[in-house]
């Protein structure tokens, strides 16, 4: 898959202090996460890659375009949901929607059209003759929503999208992003502190702390691999599971009492597990997977600063 | 993405091209104007200035409608010549056209920047320069339509009746309505936009705008007539258009002191000064130091 965001040494200074620093990575997923904590610098790598901000120095690239010299063509192909409430006073979701289509170059029939489609497919489509100003806080998320998809961008920039949303406008918003995901036809930069969003909705996560790369890792390889770190706990002889497991070759550690962590070669499958203690006489009571992985990735970026402060 | 199928789906039609874009502003914005009662009666009201000049025009060269109306002998009316002509624009202008301004500028930027809009129009193919001039073609569109178009329209109407030769002598006065309106427009509507970026109250960039108009002309007039500030009358933006005007249509100076070269400075400075707030405050998001 070509490269959709390639960073080569970027810094970004802001009011004379440096926010982004030394950033290179080249990202090539669908759904990209990025997190960290307050002031990691994740909206201002959003807004410099909107063209909002300049770059102090290296460059930045996305779909190969430069984010310096092509912003206006840049910004065709890019819808964006900022974080903080964000309308256009004294108009109606859906004459707001269509302004957007509009200005992204859509001709006025078809941006109405539109219009009308993006509000139905965010669930708005009853209250779309309504003025912005008498909408909820979880409304006015989705009609950013709306707004960002209509003039069906190449990439859509998610800043915060779960921002004081209740939980079951919080699932919504979830389940509305992971659709437009698996459309295929787009790719998606999402930026939260809320783990589980990213962890539902993206492929890929790109960690910030103090304005650098904390970690950049693929969540699919890392939920594959994590698939073949398993914990199981063997009753009536954890030392002759342990030994059965080191005569096939398979890599152990017991992590406590009748609890062994093992790594699951590709040749074996978990049934396989069972026959060999099977064979033994052992019983297998418990058997995990790695859990929480992303946690695990972010609390190692963050050298084990503490999750609750995010 | 059709409404039935609820799905996501993408856009494979043409684009408008991208000079054209500015355009929807004005087209949005001049739904939400002109759903004022107020704005619109005024609107009207102004137009009453040209058409009594328009009137003006017809009965001075139409004497015996007069006569028979009132039952005199008139051997001529007031003649129709540049004084006059400027003398009109004068009253639509001040107070015609700025009480236009003042209802309708407030509401261009300060509602965007007071509901974090601008980060939706910059993230799009629509810089800075598009957004200020979209906002400030409601102005230009607006104010057009009430001074140049009408009162050139009287002109063409003053030249159809008295002849080619009067149009070709007095060619001056028609240059002078297009260039002094659109310097008038020019100037007005980027002050009002750059003081509707300064603050989010409508009613305070009202009064500012009043403020800069008003209460600094009176203040240049105190530097000038107290204090004997040669400059002090070029504080002033209502004397320095009213004497830009009267270049332009070649009548005589009504305060002298204040030179035809200052009174374009002072015009151009404040322009200046108006685009570089623009520039300054128009931004998707401000650096906070």
């Amino acid at each position: 898959m070509s490269a959709v965001i390639e960073l080569e040494k970027l810094g970004v200074r802001l009011a004379g202090r440096q926010i982004l620093s030394d950033l290179s990575v080249t990202i090539s997923g669908r759904s990209i996460g990025l997190l960290g904590p307050n002031g990691a610098g994740k909206t201002t790598l959003l807004h410099t890659l909107l063209g909002f901000h300049n770059a102090s120095a290296g460059t930045a690239r996305v779909f190969g375009k430069d984010i310096g010299t092509e912003a206006k063509a840049l910004r065709e192909m890019t819808g964006y949901m900022p974080e903080n409430e964000s309308f256009i006073a004294g108009i109606s979701a859906v004459k707001f929607v269509r302004l957007m289509a509009e200005l992204s170059g859509i001709p006025p029939w078809a941006a109405l059209e539109r219009a009308h489609e993006a509000l139905y497919y965010v669930g708005l489509g009853e209250a779309r003759y309504r003025n912005l100003e008498t909408y909820s806080l979880g409304m006015k998320q989705r009609v950013k929503l709306a707004q960002a998809i209509v003039h069906a961008p190449k990439l859509i920039v998610l800043d915060e999208p779960t921002n004081g949303l209740d939980p079951p406008a919080r699932l919504r918003m979830i389940r509305l992003i992971r659709e437009i995901r698996e459309s295929g036809k787009v790719h998606l930069i999402l930026s939260s502190h809320l783990l589980r969003d990213v962890e539902e909705c993206c492929d890929e996560v790109l960690v910030l702390k103090k304005g650098r790369i904390a970690a950049y890792c693929n969540l699919e390889e890392e939920h594959r691999a994590n698939k073949r770190f398993i914990e199981l706990e063997a009753r009536g002889g954890s030392d002759k599971m342990a030994e059965a497991l080191g005569d096939r070759g398979i890599e152990w550690a017991k992590s406590g009492r009748d609890r062994i962590k093992l790594i699951l070669p590709n040749t074996l499958r978990i049934h396989d597990l069972f026959r060999i203690a099977n064979e033994r006489g052992i019983q297998i009571r418990r058997l995990d997977h790695k859990r929480d992985s992303l946690q695990d990735i972010f609390m190692k970026a963050m050298e084990g600063e503490p999750v609750g402060g995010l | 993405m059709a409404v039935y199928e609820r799905s996501y789906k993408g856009y494979e039609g043409d684009l408008t091209p991208n000079w054209a874009r500015f355009l929807v502003l004005p087209r949005t914005t001049f739904r939400l104007v002109f759903a004022s009662k107020m704005f619109l009666v005024f609107l009207i009201a102004s137009l009453l200035v040209p058409l009594v000049m328009a009137s003006w025009v017809y009965l001075s060269h139409n004497l015996q409608i007069v006569e028979k109306a009132f039952g005199i002998q008139m051997d001529s009316f007031a003649q129709v010549n540049a004084e006059v002509f400027l003398a009109f624009m004068g009253i639509q202008i001040m107070p015609m056209g700025f009480i236009l301004v003042l209802m309708v500028a407030p509401q261009l930027v300060s509602a965007d920047l007071a509901n974090n809009a601008l980060p939706l129009y910059l993230a799009r193919p629509f810089n800075r320069t598009d957004y200020i001039l979209g906002k400030m073609s409601v102005l230009l569109i607006l104010l057009s339509a009430v001074t140049w178009i009408p009162h050139g329209l009287v002109f063409l109407l003053q030249s159809y009746f008295s002849g080619w030769q009067w149009f070709a002598d007095n060619i001056r006065i028609g240059i002078g309505i297009f260039v002094f309106s659109w310097v008038w427009i020019l100037t007005s509507a980027l002050v009002a936009l750059a003081l509707s970026t300064l603050f989010r109250n409508k009613r305070v960039i009202r009064l500012s705008l009043f403020a800069v108009y008003i209460i600094l002309s009176g203040f240049g007039g105190f530097l000038y007539g107290a204090l004997k500030i040669p400059f002090g009358l070029n504080l002033s933006l209502v004397i320095t258009q009213q004497r830009v005007a009267e270049g332009l249509f070649g009548t005589q100076a009504e305060i002298p002191d204040v030179s035809l070269l200052s009174a374009w400075v002072t015009i151009i400075v404040f322009c200046a000064l108006s685009v570089y707030i623009l520039f300054r405050k128009i931004r998707a998001y401000e650096e906070v130091k």
